[in-house]
C-alpha cells in the first residue's frame, strides 16, 4: 500500500509537471517537429540533465541505485518501437504521458488517441508468438550504461551531456529567436 | 513580460525542465521505480509468449512482464491523470471540452488521425517495452544506452511522419 501512495505522489508530480510544461497540447508538441518551438526539446533534455545530475549525487552520498527493470537495454524492439512512437506523436498528436495529460485538460482527440492505444497494444500481442525473431532479445550487454560504454567516470558523461543538452537549447533558441522574434 | 510563466500559465522551459527533472530523480531515489504510463496496458493485455527469462526484457511496460508485481502503475497513472487535472483546472479557471486540432484540418479528420496516431503508438509501446517516459526519460536519467538511442530514433520518426502529416498541424 505504501508503494500505491508514494507511486501515486509522483504520479501527481509528474502530471502536473507535463501539465505546467504544456505538453497537454498537442499542437506544441508538434511545434517542436515544424521546428518552431523547442520547448519540448528543452524541457525533456533538460529534465534528463537535472534527473540524472541528483541521481548521480546521491548515489555519491551512498543510495542505492535503481533496479535492472528501469534500465533499458538495447533490442531491435526498443528502436523500431521508439521510431514508431516518434512517427505516432506527429500523426497522433501525443505520446501515452502527454496524451494522458491532454485528457485532463478536456481534450477528445487526446481521449480517442488513447483508447486507440488498446488495439495497437492488443496487435503486437498477437504478433508476437507468430514472429520467427525475437524482436526483445538483446543486441549488446544487458542494462548497458554510457560510463560502462566508454569507460569514463558518470560525471565525464554527465559533463558530456551537459554541453550537448546545452548546444541544443541555444540552437533551439537560436531558430525560435531569428525565425519568429521571440 | 513575465520571466516564469508563458501567457497560457505554463512554465517556461527552463523551470519546467527543473520541475520534471526533479520529480524523474525523486521516482528514482524514492520509489526506485521511475515514471511509466504505457505499463498500464501491459497489465491489462498481457503477452502469452513465455520466452526464455534470460532473453526477455524484463521492463515494467514489457508485456512478458506481467508476472512482475506492477500494480502501483495503476496508482502512477491515476495520479499523472489527476496531477494534470489540477493543475489544468488551476491555469484556465475551467475545464473546457474540445478536439485540439491545427487550423484547416477539420475535427472529423483530426480524430481519425489521433486514432491512428494511438494505433502506432501502443503497437510501438508494446514493441518498445515502453514509452517516452519509461525509456525516454527515466532510462536517460540513469543514462542508459538504449534509452539515448531510443530518443533518437524517437525524433527521426517525429521528423519523417512531419513530412507526410505536418501539414495538419499547421496555423
Amino acid at each position: 500500500m505504501v508503494e500505491n501512495l508514494s507511486n501515486f505522489v509522483i504520479g501527481l508530480l509528474f502530471g502536473a509537471s507535463l501539465d505546467l510544461s504544456g505538453f497537454g497540447s498537442a499542437k506544441k508538441l508538434n511545434a517542436q517537429f515544424l521546428l518552431r518551438d523547442f520547448s519540448m526539446f528543452k524541457v525533456m533534455f533538460g529534465a534528463i540533465v537535472v534527473a540524472s545530475s541528483l541521481y548521480i549525487l546521491f548515489l555519491k552520498f551512498g543510495y542505492p541505485p535503481v533496479g535492472p527493470a528501469v534500465v533499458p537495454t538495447l533490442t531491435l524492439g526498443i528502436i523500431f518501437g521508439g521510431f514508431l512512437l516518434g512517427f505516432g506523436l506527429v500523426l497522433g498528436g501525443y505520446c501515452p504521458g502527454t496524451a494522458l495529460t491532454a485528457i485532463a485538460g478536456g481534450r477528445v482527440d487526446a481521449l480517442v488517441f488513447f483508447l486507440a492505444m488498446y488495439p495497437g497494444y492488443k496487435l503486437w500481442i498477437w504478433l508476437e508468438p507468430n514472429l520467427f525473431y525475437n524482436l526483445n532479445a538483446p543486441l549488446i550487454e544487458r542494462n548497458l550504461t554510457l560510463p560502462t560504454l566508454f569507460g569514463t567516470s558518470d560525471i565525464v558523461v554527465l559533463l558530456g551531456l551537459i554541453v550537448v543538452c546545452g548546444a541544443g537549447w541555444a540552437f533551439g533558441s537560436y531558430v525560435e529567436k531569428v525565425k519568429y522574434g521571440r | 513580460m513575465n520571466r516564469i510563466t508563458n501567457s497560457d500559465r505554463t512554465l517556461k522551459p527552463i523551470f519546467a525542465a527543473l520541475f520534471m527533472g526533479i520529480v524523474v530523480a525523486i521516482s528514482l531515489l524514492w520509489t526506485k521505480n521511475g515514471i511509466h504510463i504505457s505499463g498500464i496496458y501491459s497489465l491489462i493485455c498481457p503477452s502469452t509468449v513465455v520466452i526464455d527469462d534470460s532473453l526477455t526484457n524484463e521492463m515494467f511496460c514489457s508485456p512478458q512482464s506481467s508476472h512482475v508485481d506492477k500494480m502501483w502503475i495503476y496508482w502512477m497513472v491515476g495520479g499523472v491523470f489527476i496531477g494534470a487535472f489540477l493543475t489544468s483546472f488551476l491555469r484556465n479557471r475551467e475545464l473546457k471540452i474540445r478536439i485540439e486540432r491545427g487550423q484547416k484540418t477539420g475535427p472529423k479528420i483530426r480524430l481519425f488521425l489521433a486514432a491512428c496516431g494511438g494505433l502506432v503508438v501502443g503497437f510501438g509501446a508494446a514493441l518498445a517495452a515502453g514509452c517516452t517516459s519509461s525509456i525516454g526519460l527515466t532510462g536517460s536519467a540513469v543514462l542508459s544506452v538504449a534509452a539515448f538511442l531510443f530518443l533518437i530514433v524517437f525524433f527521426v520518426g517525429g521528423f519523417t511522419a512531419r513530412a507526410f502529416f505536418g501539414r495538419y498541424w499547421n496555423g
